[in-house]
């Protein structure tokens, strides 16, 4: 069904004009103040249907608790969990997603305004709140019109009511006025009392929540951008405090330590922005005692070198996007650069060892994995683990055998590792597995977001050769607010054990 | 840069490898048969009458197919090599190759003796060890699979090597003019091993005349850096490997100092493998000697954390 401005239209017993079709068939305007919205050109042609009874087509009709009468309004395949803004605890929602969902309707206004339409002064009770995507709807345009020229006071009419939102949940208060507003703004004592420091937030007020004046926004964009820019400097980054240990274990049974660890951590503030990026790593050698020693040695080494190659030369959202196969990349990488060891040095031929990396995007992780090191994410009491052994008993259980003798040679024979002699192929790294997605209720597998007071520890298998998981977990709960004295103590406490093999344990906690 | 785009590893690593793409084009040769996989096995495609088929060892020598993307447990119960079909006439056989890693046929273990044929045909089950299958043969007749292969060589007016994949040439190949001497492998940085860490080699990289970076992850890596080198000697060619990792073969059987290669012959470098083509010769494809079945732990398994004292 073609539609075009004129076009009458009959929904259920009244009968509609459209004044305005968007060009993409997104919306359209109608004389009465009805706002059809459509993802799909084909639903068009069932609004002659009676709404609510298209099988197939989900169906919004506006909250019949809106009690603003003059905005008759159905969505058609709209938010299937809209409150109108009379319910919404406003000034109780993260700052984060309250001023993310004002920069939003900001954008939207602006792509309406270059349509040459204005909304006539938008009110907070023509608004719905989608709950599940954290975002406003524009439920109804009562007094939308076109206008040529759009002058500054009607940009300033539809996104005012923009900035009182935002003076009323950064505040708490309400609104004032706007003369009111103006008084607060020109006080620096007023502005502390009412708790408007930061620059960004008085900006905006003065740009819109004051009479129409010289300072007024020009445009919504503007409105947009500037929120964008509050949201930037509001930022509170994760502050990643790292604790890490390695030790050679009982010198009866070692004569050297083939365990090597090693992180990377970077913090930047550009554009006003704090990023936090990092890569940490543990890597257990296998093969001779000195091969085995200098392939963890440069296994973490190389994977620290192209993790700051990654940071240095990928985009910051490249980054964030892509964790789980940036860290799979690094690993790649190292497998290459052992195996080139392999190939030009003589004496260097024979090692291989196990790698376990996390790469830290902002509040993201990625994760890579070959061989029998662990990782493990420790949130709200309990201890997850982040990755699985790649050993023959891992194999053997997966076949239905019995692997409970720990003792077992097949405990110690690992089936994935870096190793000098050739590559290993990428598809063989493991990032999250899907029993740990499941788990751990991952939205993908590129990464896994952390909180703050996420635990997260990386170890050799020498940790768990000594202690049982509970004993890992006590210590954790000890000791969760100091990384480095949680990694002192399970050294000391495997120590205190025979502690046959290297022991090595990194542990990050994100502040 | 779209979620759904690999990372570009060369950034990561600090130099860029010379990845020939075209080592990786759709296989020219029609598939004779097919191990059909279930859900969790990946299906196999034979390109020639002769397809060895398992993982790779280089003390068993090279295979024609690697199958891969299996789990842990597939791989760990695959031979390597496995099994080895073979198409006489409009009949398949095969042979299995491995004592340890069992084959079901039809429901019927099959006993792990190299010396027996066993005839499969269409829609047959087969399972080499964790990895199941059915077995399709492809419409193509031998004799016309045979005519493209002959028209693909005598097409040919140069010597080359081309690339195998599957048991047949595939299309890629590497021209050679009398004369010369060439290095096969793949890129490897330009500085010293291990790395002077002073330097920035951002972007320098060695690449060997025929640069085979660009084969497909499980074929590269049995692939060495400099494996090895071709050379003009006495009117005829010359293979000397170059690399005590990666084995060089010629007709599956190891080779560890220089060689010549006649025409016909099977050159494999790890087990990437790579028929000998000289046009002033006939065109002809070498058989092989399966391998005896070896009774070895395989190497998958063989690395051990033991206690250094």
């Amino acid at each position: 069904m073609n539609l075009s401005p004129g076009q009458v239209i009959q929904l259920q017993d009244r009968r509609v004009t459209l004044f305005y079709v968007s060009p993409d068939h997104q919306w359209a305007l109608s004389t009465c103040g009805l706002v059809l919205w459509t993802q799909y050109v084909e639903a068009w042609e069932v609004i002659h249907e009676t709404l609510g009874q298209v099988p197939g087509v989900p169906t919004y009709l506006f909250d019949t608790r809106l009690t603003h009468a003059n905005a008759p309004f159905v969505f058609w395949d709209g938010p299937r969990r809209a409150i109108p803004f009379e319910l919404l605890p406003w000034r109780n929602l993260s700052q984060e997603d309250a001023i993310e969902a004002l920069q939003l309707l900001a954008w939207t206004i602006s792509a309406i305004h270059e349509e040459g339409i204005c909304l006539g002064g938008l009110r907070a009770e023509e608004l719905l709140w989608d709950e599940d995507r954290k975002i406003f709807w524009i439920a109804g345009f009562p007094r939308a019109k076109r206008c040529d020229p759009l002058t500054p006071e009607l940009v300033w009419r539809d996104i005012k009511t923009l900035a009182v939102l935002l003076y009323e949940h950064e505040t708490g208060e309400d609104y004032p006025g706007p003369h009111q507003m103006v008084s607060i703004l020109k006080t620096k004592a007023l502005q502390q009392q009412h708790e408007l420091t930061q620059p960004g937030l008085t900006q905006i007020l003065a740009s819109a929540a004051t009479p129409h004046g010289d300072i007024s926004y020009l445009h919504a964009y503007e409105l947009a951008q500037d929120l964008d820019q509050l949201l930037t400097e509001l930022y509170r980054p994760l502050h990643i405090h790292v604790g890490s240990r390695s030790t050679m274990g009982n010198y009866v049974f070692r004569r050297n330590n083939q365990d090597a660890c090693g992180h990377v951590l970077t913090q930047t503030i550009c554009g006003s922005r704090p990023r936090t990026y990092g890569f940490f790593c543990v890597a257990d050698g296998i093969g001779g005692i000195n091969d085995g020693e200098r392939a963890s040695n440069v296994a973490v080494t190389e994977a620290c070198s192209a993790f700051a190659r990654a940071w240095a030369n990928f985009a910051p959202e490249t980054l964030t996007t892509h964790t789980t196969s940036i860290a799979r990349g690094i690993a790649k990488v190292v497998s290459q650069t052992l195996a080139l060891h392999g190939e030009f040095e003589h004496n260097f031929h024979r090692g291989g060892t196990t790698f376990t990396g996390i790469l830290l995007a902002d509040d993201r992780i990625g994760l890579a994995h070959v061989g029998d090191s662990w990782a493990a994410l420790y949130r709200d009491g309990q201890l997850h683990d982040l990755t699985r052994e790649h050993t023959l008993a891992a194999i053997l259980e997966s076949l239905g055998e019995d692997v409970s003798d720990k003792s077992h040679v097949s405990h110690r024979t690992i089936s994935r590792f870096l190793t000098t002699s050739h590559e290993l192929e990428l598809d063989r790294i493991e990032g999250f597995s899907s029993s740990i997605q499941q788990a751990l209720e991952m939205d993908d597998a590129e990464s896994l977001t952390v909180q703050r007071g996420d635990l997260l520890i990386l170890s050799s298998d020498g940790l768990f050769a000594e202690l049982d998981k509970q004993a890992v977990l006590s210590e954790i709960v000890r000791y969760e607010a100091s990384p480095q004295s949680l990694c002192d103590a399970l050294i000391q406490l495997a120590l205190e054990a025979v502690s046959r093999d290297n022991i090595t344990v990194m542990v990050l906690l994100i502040g | 840069m779209d979620a759904s785009q690999p990372i570009d590893l060369d950034t990561l690593r600090g130099w860029r490898e010379n990845r020939d793409v075209s080592l990786r084009s759709e296989h020219v040769l029609p598939i004779l048969a097919k191990l059909v996989g279930d859900e969790h096995t990946p299906t196999l495609a034979l390109h020639g009458p002769d397809v060895l088929i398992g993982r790779f060892n280089t003390q068993h020598g090279p295979v024609d197919t690697v199958p891969e993307q299996l789990s842990d447990a597939q791989r760990y119960k695959m031979g390597d090599p496995h099994i080895k079909f073979t198409l006489v006439g409009e009949q398949w056989h095969f042979r299995v190759v491995s004592r340890n890693h069992k084959v079901i046929h039809q429901g019927r273990a099959v006993q792990t003796l190299n010396t027996i044929n066993h005839a499969i045909n269409h829609n047959d089950t087969l399972q080499l060890g964790q990895c199941r299958y059915r077995f399709e043969i492809a419409p193509c007749p031998l004799e016309r699979w045979r005519r493209l292969r002959r028209d693909l060589l005598t097409t040919e007016t140069q010597t080359a090597l081309f690339l195998k994949r599957h048991g047949s040439l595939c299309g890629p190949r590497f021209h050679m003019e009398a004369h010369r001497q060439y290095i096969l492998g793949r890129s490897f940085p330009a500085r010293d091993i291990p790395y002077d860490r002073t330097e920035t080699p951002w972007g320098e990289f060695n690449s060997p005349d025929w640069d085979l970076a660009g084969l497909f992850d499980a074929e590269r890596r049995s692939v060495a850096f400099r494996h090895a080198s071709l050379g003009w000697n006495k009117d005829r060619w010359e293979i000397t490997p170059l690399s005590k990792r990666q084995p060089v073969y010629i007709n599956r059987q190891r080779v560890d100092g220089p060689q010549v290669l006649d025409p016909g012959d099977e050159l494999a470098l790890g087990t990437v493998l790579c028929y000998f083509h000289d046009p002033n010769a006939a065109p002809r494809e070498p058989s092989f000697q399966t391998p005896d079945v070896i009774d070895w732990q395989s190497e998958y398994t063989r690395v051990t954390k033991e206690p250094q004292s």
